[in-house]
C-alpha cells in the first residue's frame, strides 16, 4: 500500500545505503584505532627504515620507541637528512647529537662521529678545517671503538686533500702514516691503506710508498671483495711502472684467473703480454 | 510518498551497475581451479617493450613456463614508453605494483629508492638455476650464466652491494644498413674495414643516385653513437688520464687534468676528436640535428638513406617493415696511421664489455617471491633464454645461448681495449654536466655549417668553456657531497642491524672512503683552479 503521508521536512532517517556505509566508516575506524594502538616499533625495524633512506618514516618510529640514547641517536641521525633540509634542520640535528655527544660510550662517539661529518659535507656551509679538529677530539680519546676507526679514516682522507697538515710534504707524510699504529683493527688498516694509496695515486705519486700501501690493502682483502679486481690491476700497473716485474706478473695473471668475465680483461691480457715493452703498444 | 532526488537514484543505479560489471569481471577472470583444487598462484609482470614481436615473445615464454607448471598462471603487462615512468611512480605509491618490473635508471635519486621499492636478489643468484640441470651450465651459481655474470649498472647496485636484477637481453649500438643497396653500388657485400673506407663508401652512395643519402642522421641517433666513437678513437690518449692506475679513467681524473692545464680544446687529440666529428656528421642527413629518430627511421626503410646509426632493440622493427635485407657493423675506427684522425685509438676497441640489458627487478609487494624468480630463471635458462632471443629477434643474456646467425652482428665485443670507466667516464660531447653538454650541443650547427668547421667550433666553445664546465663539476661535487650525507647515515644504521647487515655495511664503508677520496681530490683541484 502506498503511503499518503507527506514528504517530513526535517532530516531524513538514514537508508538502507547509508546506514551500510556507516557501518564500513565505523568498521575501517575501529581498525585504525586498532593499528595505532599496536605496539611500537621495535629499534631494529627503525634502523632498517634508516639504513633504506627513509629518514622521514624512520625519525617517527625513533620517537615511538621511548627514550633512551640509541632512539635518542636514530632520532638524531634521521634528522640530517630528513626532507626539506634547510638550516634550522640542519641546526636541529646539531643540537640533538651535541646533547648526546656530552656522554663518553657508544652513541655519544657516534654523536661526536657525525658532529665531524656535518662540519665536513655541510650543503650550506662545509668546513673541512673543523672537521678534521672533531675527527682529532675524537681520535684523542683512544676508544678505538668503530666510530673512533671511522674518523682515523676520514681524519687521514682529509689531511691527504683537503685540509694537509702542518710542517713539509715529509711531515705531513709521516703524521698519515702514524695513523696505521692508533688502532689495532685489521679492517681499518686495510681501509687507511686504502685511502692513502688511493690519495697517493690521485697525485700521481708512483712510487715504492704507495706500492706499499696497495699491497698491504690486497693482502688484507678477500677474494670476493668487489675491490679486488681494481686492486690488482693497480698493484700490476704500479709494479710495472716501477720495474717490480714479477709483482706485476703475479698480480695481472691473478686478476685474469680469478675475473675472466671482466670488461677489462683484454686490456690486462695486453699488459702482461707486453711487460717487458711500453703499454700501451 | 516518499520520493528520492533522481540524482541519488542515478548515481545508486550507476554504482549497482558497475559493481555488477565488476563482479562479472571478476568472475570471468576468476582463477582456473588448478590441480590439487587450489587456485593458481598469479605472476604478474611488466615492461615497456612494445617493439615488433616483443610481446608475442614474452607471451611464448609464459605459456611455456606455464604449461611446465599448471598451478601457475603469468601475466604480461605492456605499457607504452612515454608514460612508463608516471604509471610507474603511480603504482608504486598506491602500493599496486606487478611482481616484476622491468625499470633502467642513471637517475642516482631514483637508485637511492631502489630498495624501497625492490628486494634485493643475491640470494637466488648465488644458487645454481634449476632450469640449466643436465645442460654445461649445470650447478654454477644462476649469476655467472649470464654474459655479463650478472653484474652490470642496472642489476648490481654498487651503493648498496646488492644484486637487484636479472637481464633478460643484450643490445648494442651498430650501424644498420641496406645490404641490396650496398651490393648495388659497391659490387659486394663487405661493410667497410676503417673510418676512411667508411668516408669513401660515402661517396660512392652520394654518387650512386641523386638524393640519396649516406647516413639516416637524427638528433637522438647522433648522439648516442659519436661519443662513443670519439671516445674509442681517443682511448690511447684518455688512458694517460688515468691517474688510479686502474684502465678505468673516469670523468673526474679526465676534467681535473684539464683544470689542471694539461690539455685544452686546441690540444692535438681534442682537435682529432671535432675533426671526427665533422666527418661523422657530414655523412648525416642535412639538418640531422632538428630530426627525431622516427624521421631518420622512416627516411631509412623508405630506401632514402643507405644506413642508420641505431640500437639494436630496433632491429625487430626494421626487419617487419623493411622491403629489403638489413645488415649491421660496428662503426669503423680510424686506423692508426691516419695523420687526420688515427693517432689516439687503441684497437682493436671493446664495445664495453658484455652487458645484458632488459634488468626484471622484483617488487617488495610481491605476493610471490618465489614463484616471480622461477620465472625469471627460466625466461634465463639456456631454454628459455633461447625461445625469448628465437621469438623477439633480440640478443639473448645468457653464455651459451645460440645467436641466430642474422643476430650475430650485434654481439657486444668484448675483446678489446677497454680504458674508460664505464658508468662514469668521460664524455666528450655529454660533458660532466648540463652546460658543458649544452656548449658543446647548440654550437654544433658551426661545426657543420658550410662556413663552420672546426676551427670555428673550438672558437665558439672557447670562450665559455671553462666556465661551463667548473659550474658542472661544482655541481657534481654538490649532488655527490648530498649522496654521500645520505649513505653516511643509511650505513651507521646499517651497523645496528643483524651481523650480516653489519658486514656489508662495513664492506660498503671501504668503497665510500674511495668515492670519498676522489670526491675532495676533486673539490680540491677545483679551490685551487676554478678562477681562470
Amino acid at each position: 500500500m502506498r503511503s499518503t503521508l507527506p514528504p517530513r521536512a526535517g532530516p531524513r532517517p538514514p537508508g538502507r545505503p547509508t546506514r551500510v556505509l556507516l557501518a564500513v566508516v565505523g568498521v575501517l575506524a575501529v581498525a585504525a584505532i586498532g593499528r595505532a594502538a599496536e605496539p611500537a616499533p621495535a629499534s631494529a625495524e627503525a634502523w632498517q627504515t634508516l639504513s633504506l633512506g627513509d629518514d622521514t618514516q624512520a625519525a617517527r618510529q625513533f620517537a615511538g620507541i621511548g627514550a633512551s640514547r640509541e632512539a635518542a641517536l636514530g632520532a638524531a641521525l634521521a634528522a640530517i637528512n630528513r626532507p626539506p633540509v634547510t638550516p634550522t634542520s640542519l641546526e636541529d640535528a646539531r643540537r640533538q647529537l651535541t646533547e648526546l655527544a656530552r656522554t663518553s660510550d657508544d652513541p655519544g662517539h657516534a654523536a661526536q662521529y657525525f658532529l665531524g661529518r656535518l662540519l665536513q659535507l655541510h650543503p650550506f656551509a662545509p668546513d673541512p678545517a673543523a672537521a678534521v679538529r672533531a675527527y682529532e677530539a675524537l681520535v684523542a680519546t683512544g676508544a678505538d671503538d668503530r666510530w673512533c676507526r671511522l674518523a682515523l679514516i676520514k681524519l687521514v682522507l682529509l689531511r691527504l686533500t683537503l685540509v694537509p697538515g702542518p710542517g713539509d710534504l715529509a711531515a705531513r707524510q709521516a703524521a698519515v702514516e702514524g695513523a696505521l699504529t692508533r688502532t689495532g683493527d685489521a679492517g681499518t688498516r686495510r681501509d687507511l691503506h686504502l685511502v692513502i694509496a688511493e690519495a697517493r695515486l690521485g697525485d700521481e705519486r708512483y712510487d715504492a710508498v704507495t706500492l706499499g700501501h696497495l699491497r698491504a690493502a690486497l693482502a688484507a682483502t678477500a677474494p670476493a671483495d668487489i675491490l679486488r679486481p681494481d686492486l690488482l690491476i693497480q698493484t700490476g700497473r704500479l709494479a710495472s711502472r716501477l720495474g717490480e716485474r714479477a709483482v706485476a706478473h703475479a698480480s695481472y695473471a691473478a686478476f685474469l684467473r680469478d675475473y675472466p668475465k671482466e670488461r677489462r680483461t683484454f686490456t690486462v691480457s695486453s699488459a702482461l703480454e707486453h711487460l717487458d715493452g711500453p703499454f700501451p703498444p | 510518498m516518499s520520493r528520492r532526488p533522481r540524482p541519488v537514484l542515478a548515481a545508486l543505479t550507476l554504482l549497482a551497475a558497475a559493481y555488477a560489471v565488476s563482479a562479472l569481471y571478476v568472475l570471468h577472470h576468476a582463477p582456473a581451479k588448478a590441480t590439487g583444487g587450489h587456485p593458481p598462484v598469479v605472476i604478474r609482470f611488466v615492461h615497456w617493450q612494445l617493439e615488433s614481436g616483443m610481446r608475442e615473445a614474452f607471451d611464448l615464454v609464459a605459456r611455456r613456463y606455464m604449461a611446465l607448471h599448471p598451478g601457475v598462471r603469468v601475466e604480461q603487462y605492456a605499457v607504452p614508453g612515454n608514460v612508463y615512468p608516471q604509471w610507474l611512480s603511480t603504482q608504486l605509491i598506491g602500493d599496486d605494483v606487478p611482481d616484476l618490473i622491468s625499470f633502467n635508471s642513471t637517475d642516482q635519486s631514483q637508485i637511492a629508492l631502489l630498495p624501497r621499492h625492490f628486494q634485493p636478489i643475491t640470494r637466488w643468484l648465488d644458487e645454481p638455476n634449476p632450469y640449466n640441470a643436465g645442460t654445461k651450465l649445470a650447478g654454477l651459481p644462476w649469476r655467472l650464466t649470464f654474459i655479463d655474470g650478472g653484474r652490470n649498472r642496472a642489476t648490481y647496485i654498487d651503493q648498496f652491494r646488492n644484486y637487484y636484477a636479472v637481464g633478460l637481453s643484450a643490445h648494442s649500438m651498430r650501424m644498420f644498413y641496406n645490404r641490396d643497396l650496398l651490393v648495388a653500388i659497391t659490387g659486394k657485400d663487405e661493410p667497410p674495414r676503417n673510418f676512411r673506407e667508411w668516408l669513401e663508401l660515402g661517396r660512392q652512395v652520394r654518387a650512386h643516385r641523386p638524393g640519396l643519402v649516406h647516413v639516416a642522421g637524427a638528433h637522438d641517433n647522433t648522439l648516442w653513437l659519436m661519443p662513443t666513437l670519439v671516445n674509442q678513437a681517443l682511448a690511447r690518449w684518455l688512458l694517460a688520464s688515468d691517474r688510479e692506475l686502474r684502465f678505468s679513467t673516469t670523468s673526474f681524473d679526465f676534467y681535473r687534468d684539464q683544470l689542471e692545464g694539461r690539455w685544452n680544446l686546441r690540444s692535438p687529440p681534442m682537435q682529432a676528436a671535432l675533426r671526427i666529428m665533422q666527418a661523422f656528421g657530414g655523412e648525416m642527413s642535412p639538418g640531422f640535428l632538428q630530426l627525431h629518430r622516427d624521421s631518420a627511421m622512416r627516411a631509412f626503410l623508405r630506401g632514402e638513406a643507405f644506413s642508420i646509426p641505431n640500437g639494436t632493440w630496433d632491429y625487430p622493427t626494421m626487419r617487419a617493415l623493411a622491403t629489403f635485407r638489413i645488415g649491421a657493423f660496428s662503426l669503423p675506427l680510424p686506423a692508426a696511421d691516419d695523420p687526420d684522425f688515427g693517432a689516439y685509438a687503441l684497437q682493436p676497441a671493446s664495445d664495453g664489455g658484455f652487458n645484458s640489458a632488459m634488468p626484471f627487478y622484483l617488487t617488495r609487494r610481491s605476493r610471490h617471491p618465489e614463484a616471480a624468480i622461477d620465472f625469471l630463471r627460466y625466461v634465463t635458462s639456456l631454454e628459455g633464454n633461447r625461445l625469448f632471443s628465437l621469438a623477439s629477434h633480440w640478443m639473448p643474456s645468457v653464455e651459451g645461448v645460440e645467436i641466430e646467425p642474422e643476430l650475430r652482428p650485434f654481439r657486444q665485443n668484448g675483446s678489446g681495449y677497454m680504458v674508460i670507466d664505464f658508468q662514469n667516464g668521460p664524455m666528450l660531447l655529454n660533458g660532466p654536466g648540463e652546460e658543458y653538454t649544452h656548449l658543446f650541443e647548440t654550437n654544433l650547427h658551426v661545426l657543420y655549417a658550410p662556413n663552420g668547421g672546426v676551427e670555428a667550433y673550438t672558437r665558439a666553445l672557447e670562450g665559455d668553456f671553462h666556465e661551463a664546465l667548473v659550474h658542472d663539476l661544482q655541481k657534481q661535487v654538490h649532488v655527490q657531497t648530498e649522496n654521500l650525507r645520505r649513505r653516511d647515515v643509511a650505513l651507521a644504521a646499517q651497523l645496528h642491524l643483524d651481523a650480516g647487515e653489519q658486514a656489508e655495511g662495513r664492506r660498503q664503508e671501504s668503497a665510500l672512503h674511495l668515492q670519498e677520496v676522489q670526491l675532495c681530490l676533486m673539490a680540491a683541484t677545483l679551490a685551487r683552479t676554478a678562477s681562470p
